[in-house]
């Protein structure tokens, strides 16, 4: 099955005036089918702008990067709108800015399947169907300023599944909730990915919550730096220069500093300091 | 995606926005009204001016007349012709003309008295005629017979002398009544309506005109009271009328029923008549007696077989009054349809025997072209209101979209495509566009009813609210203004519907930067088509004039859009620049807020750009509004002041030298026609009195100079009165001289030569301080018998048409002499004159005048140093006893002045031998059509028309315009000193001493400087002969060019246009302000948290909106004043349709547009401050918290 994420070099500039950004310098991801990932780093590390592209927002400057096997660096619009129609849902980190607020909630709901041209009945259904999954069912005809910030997230996360996506994109999805209302919306992804076969991929800043998906990639100037699954080692990305990038908490744990000295053993390379291992 | 889903969304989106869209539908609406005002409103004040034009038309303007003379007037002829008339006028006019007015009219008639106290008693005479020939038939048998019964009545006709008459036919003829030479003449009149029209004063009205059988009885008459005074003639009176020409035997024996007047003299059926001077017959009875009635010999008195006035030209006369109220502007083009029908229909009825007249088709014409005309502002302020109510839509849909941009950012990522995106909005403005159409047309109707209570229309409608007209015209505009504010604000989606969802999520917070004109120097372009537009309509004009319509140029209606446009570009490329300045100057205080604004204003100008841009606009279109208006008013003004010339100008013959009251000033003016060269082309000649002229005319300084005084000085640059003859001393009232005529040769007197014994006249030409030109005769002859003096009399003249006497000082122009006796036609012929030195007596001592400027012409040759002695010694031969030589009357010692006159003069030649001031050449002013005919420039020498008058004259400068010259036949005007030209066209002699003096120019205008021109007008016109031919005042003429309704209404819309930019702004920078603040939120956030203080924060605000409108709105006063001046060129042709004189200037009214701006500026500052405060008060932790988002 190919992968439902699959980018090489990637690449992005940010042009502001006579100023060059590079946000993502060769970044190499691959995410496949039914997981659930996690994307995290610290600010300006290019976390975000690997999340516009992946939702096709905006194009990479080089590299490739497909998506559901959609070519995102030369999509025609008119391909964009399939590609939000039919195989990606995006949840924005402001959860008020993830709904209309003229309509009730349920019309939320409706409102891709309506782009999408999905006959009344069937849309209803489908979004009943979502509402429930979330526990909102009760509340599908509220309007959205009466819901609460959970609810609203978690009614704007029906609204990135109602088209039935491949893959959910969701920025910061737990930004602004609190812990307990944070869990149960994973909880709720988990489930999805697990049972619906939908592939997650959520940039978030809190590691705690990252944890919970299945894999997390740190990204450290636009590059991968490394990336653990659940219960595994932690893997760090080497560049085709030899370069390899460790994630700071594990150089703090391991006393590594400027320099460290590298042996090749029989299970592979060691790294240590400079100063060698201390033995106590 | 199901429509109706699709819909429901969309309603449901505008419901949920219903707040904001509101604001948006209000715009629209008023953007819509605005657009259906124009067509509504101009048809509202071209109904009032139509109306106006109609109600202060004199009736004989508008009525429609048809006539008919019947060379031999008779009644069937004149019921077919009334058929005619009436059934045309029931097909074709019957809604607006209903009524109709027939009067027949005769040519004069002589009244003939008759009866024993006449002078003549025509009855007697023919009595005694009837006598005789009975008395011829009885005698001697002869043609009648048997003899007419009414010889019976005469008794002893055996015996009755008939001188010798044998046969009848040597009988003179009957003696039918003979006018006498004073005849009194007068015309019989009658109507269908004739009770009504007239008033019994004695007697009874009649109708009765049946032929009595048995008696020669009168017909019974009505006469007028002018007619009864004249003829002497009361009720039962009797006399004949007979036409003025026509067979003896055709009179008519009358007698009084009735003295009338017309029940109202000045109704229009009675023409230019005196309805007091004509007899009347009833209707009937004028159409039986104008006709061959039949009647018997037996009775008629001339033994005629027929009496009545048959052959008699008679006019039928139809008027048809106008309905006034029913003339409506719709039906304009139907009316003059409708007339043409009519008389197309009366002409071919009758064949072409009955013209039909009306001036009511000039009047419509005269209409129609002024609403063209006065239209193209009108138009153009339409397109002034079209481009900035479409921008201040753009403007605000663009503001609208860029708020929604998350929204549409949202909508695009859950997959709506980009039709759908912009569907939703498009959808909206539809919605919009169609509710604002439907709704505006309301409000337009009771706005344009509105501007009926308020001034300047108010006065024109009473104060009641102004009829709205209901014209088709509102349709399309309502239709266009609907999808003009559809495709405003529905286009501002598209450049937004295609760009990526970030930066529609970035739209809100970021606004645009270079907009798509710059980008692709769209503006660039439009500047140079708005230079060629220019340049085409200076070329060609705004009015196209196909055969008789005159429409205005398409070009007229685009050209000032157009500018609109292309200056909002402009302002866009450069208002960034402007603004770093400013921002740059902003920064130097160390007040905070000034410096937060300066640094703002620098950083990023170019948003700003779209704010400046609305004020721009709007107070563009308020200065363009105030600047229209003033410009216009002035230029009534002016044309007013120019067209009278002075505050009172009265033409007519003897004006010019009329006195003026105390306390104003009066100048005569010569006018006349003539031109430099001699070129076929004339000019109007203006001969003024610089220095008192300089003083009373009208004057802009635009016509030649700033002052009057710079220009006409010219022609007289010595500041003194042109040397034209010998001056009289004031005092002086007598001029003596003596004079002799030399015999002829002593032979010749001897023989008694028939040139012997002949006597001479002194004449002199006078021209007063008046500028009348004067002939003075002296009071004796000079002969060849004896040395007379002779005296003339200063104190009046043979020229005796002026009001008042010889006005000193009197100058000698010209002197001759003339013949006396007319046993010949000669009035000089080789005679030779002495003359004494002419002295001047006056009270305080006599003066010898000094002639010795004043030299001969036409072949007078004079010496004056000649010994007196010659004419005694002429007389008698060499040899003679010289005391008897010394003793003859013609002796005399000293020196003398001697004449010789050239042979063989007679009246018919116009070149008097005389004694003249040649004058100096002349000095002239031209304006530039003149000059460049005659290729003349100041300095230039040439030869001059004046009238009929070839005079030399030096061109001294140009005149550029001057007032009350408008005549189109001529091209070009020129300007002499009347006092100059006076000398050349009436100061030299003419024969006068028997016929009328000939060739006296004189100046038959009074320009007057008053502050009472009744007075002026009452008093001048009182020293005239006949009433003057024009009066001119200043305030009558503005009054008649200020006063219609198109122009007050055109005023009174550009009065709307300002209150319309009024509102816009508010509108638009309210919107603005608001979208400033939600976008700057940010911002101020971060200054709050920084410490800055709350007034802080809303000074720093409100100063960036302050400098921005501040700045728009200077640029928008300088933008609406610079339209205006641009637009000049195009207004100089008048409501009628012709060059408007003089050219309009621009005039700005600072005071009313410093109190719009003030008004504006409180009305902004007010809106600017109220958005402001909704940033200024916001607490710290909501304003942080949108920070954080």
């Amino acid at each position: 099955m190919a992968p439902i994420i699959e980018c090489r070099n990637l690449i992005k500039i940010h042009k502001q005036g006579n100023l060059e950004v590079v946000a993502l310098q060769g970044l190499d991801l691959t995410m496949e089918q039914g997981e659930f990932m996690s994307i995290v780093g610290a600010s300006g590390a290019g976390k975000s702008t690997l999340l516009t592209i992946l939702a096709g927002f905006e194009k990479p400057s080089a590299g490739s990067a497909l998506v559901a096997e959609r070519d995102l660096t030369d999509i025609a619009p008119k391909d964009l709108t399939r590609y939000y129609r039919r195989d990606v849902g995006f949840v924005w980190q402001d959860f008020t800015r993830n709904l209309l607020p003229y309509l009730k909630a349920i019309q939320n709901v409706e409102l891709p399947l309506l782009f999408g041209g999905i006959g009344r009945r069937r849309r209803r259904d489908r979004a009943m169907a979502l509402l429930d999954a979330v526990g909102l069912r009760g509340k599908a005809h509220a309007p959205v300023h009466t819901l609460s910030g959970g609810e609203q997230q978690r009614l704007a996360l029906c609204v990135a599944l109602a088209p039935g996506p491949k893959l959910l994109l969701a920025d910061e999805l737990t930004g602004e909730l609190d812990t307990e209302t944070s869990l149960e919306i994973f909880e709720l992804l988990r489930t999805l990915v697990h049972e619906g076969g939908l592939s997650v991929l959520v940039v978030t800043h809190d590691v705690a919550i990252a944890k919970r998906t299945d894999r997390v990639v740190r990204i450290a100037d636009g590059r991968i730096a490394t990336q653990s699954r659940r219960g595994a080692s932690e893997h760090v990305a080497v560049d085709n220069r030899g370069m390899v990038q460790l994630p700071r908490d594990m150089m703090i744990e391991a006393g590594i500093g400027d320099r460290v000295r590298v042996k090749v053993v029989p299970e592979g390379l060691l790294i240590e300091p400079e100063g060698g291992i201390d033995e106590s | 995606m199901r429509l109706a889903t699709y819909l429901g969304l969309v309603v449901r989106r505008v419901w949920a926005k219903k707040g904001v869209l509101f604001g948006s539908l209000l715009g629209a609406t008023l953007v819509v009204a605005l657009l259906v005002v124009v067509p509504l409103y101009e048809a509202s004040v071209q109904a009032v001016d139509l109306a106006f034009s109609i109600d202060n038309a004199l009736q004989e303007e508008t009525d429609v007349t048809a006539f008919l003379t019947q060379d031999a007037y008779d009644e069937s002829t004149a019921d077919v012709n009334r058929d005619v008339v009436a059934e045309a006028q029931q097909t074709w006019l019957q809604p607006w003309y209903p009524d109709r007015e027939e009067r027949t009219q005769t040519r004069e008639f002589l009244v003939i008295p008759s009866g024993p106290d006449a002078a003549i008693d025509f009855i007697a005479l023919a009595d005694q005629w009837r006598e005789a020939s009975c008395a011829v038939v009885i005698q001697n048998g002869g043609p009648i017979d048997p003899v007419p019964s009414y010889c019976s009545v005469f008794e002893d006709l055996e015996s009755y002398d008939t001188d010798g008459i044998t046969d009848v036919d040597d009988l003179p003829p009957p003696p039918y009544p003979r006018p006498p030479r004073e005849a009194l003449q007068v015309r019989l009149f009658t109507s269908p309506a004739l009770p009504d029209l007239l008033e019994v004063v004695d007697g009874a009205y009649t109708n009765d005109g049946e032929v009595s059988p048995v008696a020669y009885e009168p017909v019974p008459v009505m006469i007028g009271q002018t007619v009864a005074d004249l003829a002497g003639a009361g009720i039962g009176d009797s006399f004949f009328i007979k036409p003025f020409s026509g067979l003896p035997s055709v009179f008519e024996y009358v007698e009084v029923a009735a003295i009338v007047t017309a029940s109202e003299p000045t109704a229009p059926i009675w023409g230019l008549d005196d309805p007091d001077g004509m007899i009347y017959w009833d209707q009937d009875v004028f159409d039986a007696w104008l006709s061959a009635v039949g009647t018997s010999p037996e009775v008629d008195p001339w033994v005629r077989t027929e009496r009545g006035l048959s052959q008699i030209d008679a006019t039928q006369r139809w008027r048809l009054p106008l309905d006034a109220g029913t003339v409506q502007l719709r039906d304009i083009a139907e009316f003059q349809d409708r007339l043409a029908q009519f008389r197309a229909q009366v002409a071919r009825d009758s064949g072409g025997t009955i013209p039909v007249t009306t001036l009511i088709t000039i009047l419509i014409d005269e209409f129609t072209t002024r609403s063209v005309v006065v239209g193209g502002p009108i138009l153009a302020m339409l397109a002034l209101v079209v481009g900035g109510a479409v921008y201040f839509l753009v403007y605000t849909s663009a503001l609208t979209v860029e708020r929604e941009g998350p929204e549409i950012a949202l909508l695009k990522s859950r997959g709506a495509s980009a039709w759908q995106t912009t569907g939703i909005h498009l959808a909206q403005s539809l919605v919009i566009a169609a509710i604002a159409a439907l709704v505006a047309p309301l409000v337009a109707r009771f706005l344009v009813a509105l501007t009926g209570r308020i001034p300047p229309l108010s006065t024109l409608t009473g104060g009641e609210p102004l009829e709205v007209s209901q014209v088709r015209s509102v349709i399309p505009f309502m239709l266009a203004g609907g999808g003009l504010v559809f495709v405003a604000m529905g286009v501002t989606i598209f450049p937004y519907a295609r760009r990526g969802v970030l930066a529609l999520r970035s739209l809100a917070a970021r606004p645009g930067t270079k907009s798509v004109w710059q980008r692709y120097n769209v503006d660039i372009f439009a500047i140079a088509l708005s230079l060629v537009l220019l340049i085409q309509l200076r070329l060609r004009g705004f009015i196209n004039r196909s055969g008789n319509e005159a429409t205005l140029d398409p070009l007229a209606i685009v050209f000032p859009a157009l500018l609109l446009f292309t200056g909002a570009l402009i302002l866009l490329r450069l208002f960034p620049y402007v603004l770093r300045l400013v921002g740059w100057a902003f920064t130097k205080p160390r007040n905070m807020s000034v410096a937060l604004t300066g640094w703002h204003l620098g950083r990023n100008p170019v948003p700003y750009g779209r704010l400046a841009l609305l004020v721009w606009v709007t107070t563009g279109l308020g200065a363009f509004a105030l600047t229209y208006a003033a410009t216009l008013e002035q230029s009534y003004a002016d044309r007013a002041a120019y067209a009278a010339g002075a505050d009172v100008r009265v033409v007519g013959s003897g004006s010019g030298f009329a006195e003026v009251p105390d306390g104003s000033r009066g100048t005569p003016v010569l006018r006349i026609d003539g031109g430099p060269r001699q070129t076929t082309r004339r000019a109007e000649v203006l001969a003024v009195r610089p220095d008192e002229f300089s003083e009373i005319v009208t004057w802009r300084s635009d016509f030649g100079a700033d002052t009057p005084q710079e220009v006409f000085s010219l022609l007289r640059p010595d500041g003194n009165p042109p040397d034209v003859g010998v001056e009289v001393p004031p005092e002086a009232t007598v001029l003596r001289l003596d004079g002799a005529v030399v015999p002829a040769s002593p032979q010749e007197v001897a023989e008694g030569d028939p040139l012997f014994d002949k006597t001479h006249r002194l004449l002199i030409r006078v021209i007063d301080a008046g500028a009348r030109v004067w002939t003075m005769i002296a009071d004796a002859d000079f002969t060849d018998r004896e040395w007379n003096t002779a005296s003339i009399d200063l104190t009046t003249g043979a020229n005796t048409t002026y009001a008042q006497p010889p006005e000193p000082p009197l100058t000698i122009t010209s002197m001759w002499v003339e013949r006396t006796d007319t046993s010949n036609s000669l009035v000089v012929d080789g005679d030779t004159i002495l003359l004494s030195d002419i002295v001047a007596v006056s009270p305080d001592g006599d003066e010898v005048l000094d002639t010795t400027e004043l030299t001969g012409i036409n072949q007078l040759a004079v010496d004056r140093d000649q010994d007196a002695t010659i004419a005694a010694e002429t007389k008698y031969p060499a040899g003679t006893d010289r005391a008897v030589v010394e003793s003859d009357p013609l002796w005399r010692t000293g020196t003398v002045m001697r004449w010789l006159l050239p042979d063989q003069r007679t009246r018919a030649d116009s070149a008097v031998p005389q004694l003249w001031r040649i004058p100096e050449d002349i000095n002239v002013l031209l304006d530039r059509e003149a000059a460049s005919i005659a290729g003349l420039e100041p300095g230039s020498t040439s030869t001059y028309a004046v009238g009929t008058r070839i005079i030399e004259g030096t061109m001294v400068g140009y005149i550029e315009a001057f007032p009350t010259a408008t005549d189109p036949r001529l091209s070009g005007v020129m300007s002499i000193d009347l006092d100059a030209y006076n000398a050349w066209a009436n100061g030299d002699a003419s024969w006068s001493l028997s016929g009328a003096i000939t060739r006296v120019d004189g100046p038959e205008e009074m320009w007057a400087d008053t502050d009472d021109p009744d007075a002026v007008i009452r008093v001048v016109t009182a020293q005239m002969s006949d009433p003057p031919d024009e009066v001119w005042t200043i305030g009558g003429a503005e009054a008649a060019f200020s006063s219609r309704p198109v122009q007050v209404g055109l005023v009174a819309i550009l009065f709307v246009g300002a209150a319309t930019g009024v509102v816009l702004a508010l509108a638009g920078v309210t919107g603005y302000v608001l979208l400033a603040v939600a976008r700057r939120a940010r911002e101020m956030g971060v200054l709050r948290a920084l410490g800055f203080e709350r007034t802080g924060v809303g000074v720093t605000f409100a100063l960036e909106q302050f400098v921005v409108i501040g700045l728009g709105a200077a640029i928008g006063v300088l933008g609406g004043i610079m339209l205006v001046a641009i637009m000049l060129p195009f207004l100089q042709l008048g409501e009628t349709a012709t060059e408007i004189v003089p050219a309009i200037l621009l005039s700005v009214p600072g005071w009313q547009l410093a109190g719009y701006i003030a008004i504006v500026g409180i009305l902004l500052i007010a809106s600017v401050l109220w958005a402001t405060r909704r940033v200024s008060v916001r607490r710290m932790s909501e304003v942080l918290r949108e920070v954080d988002r």
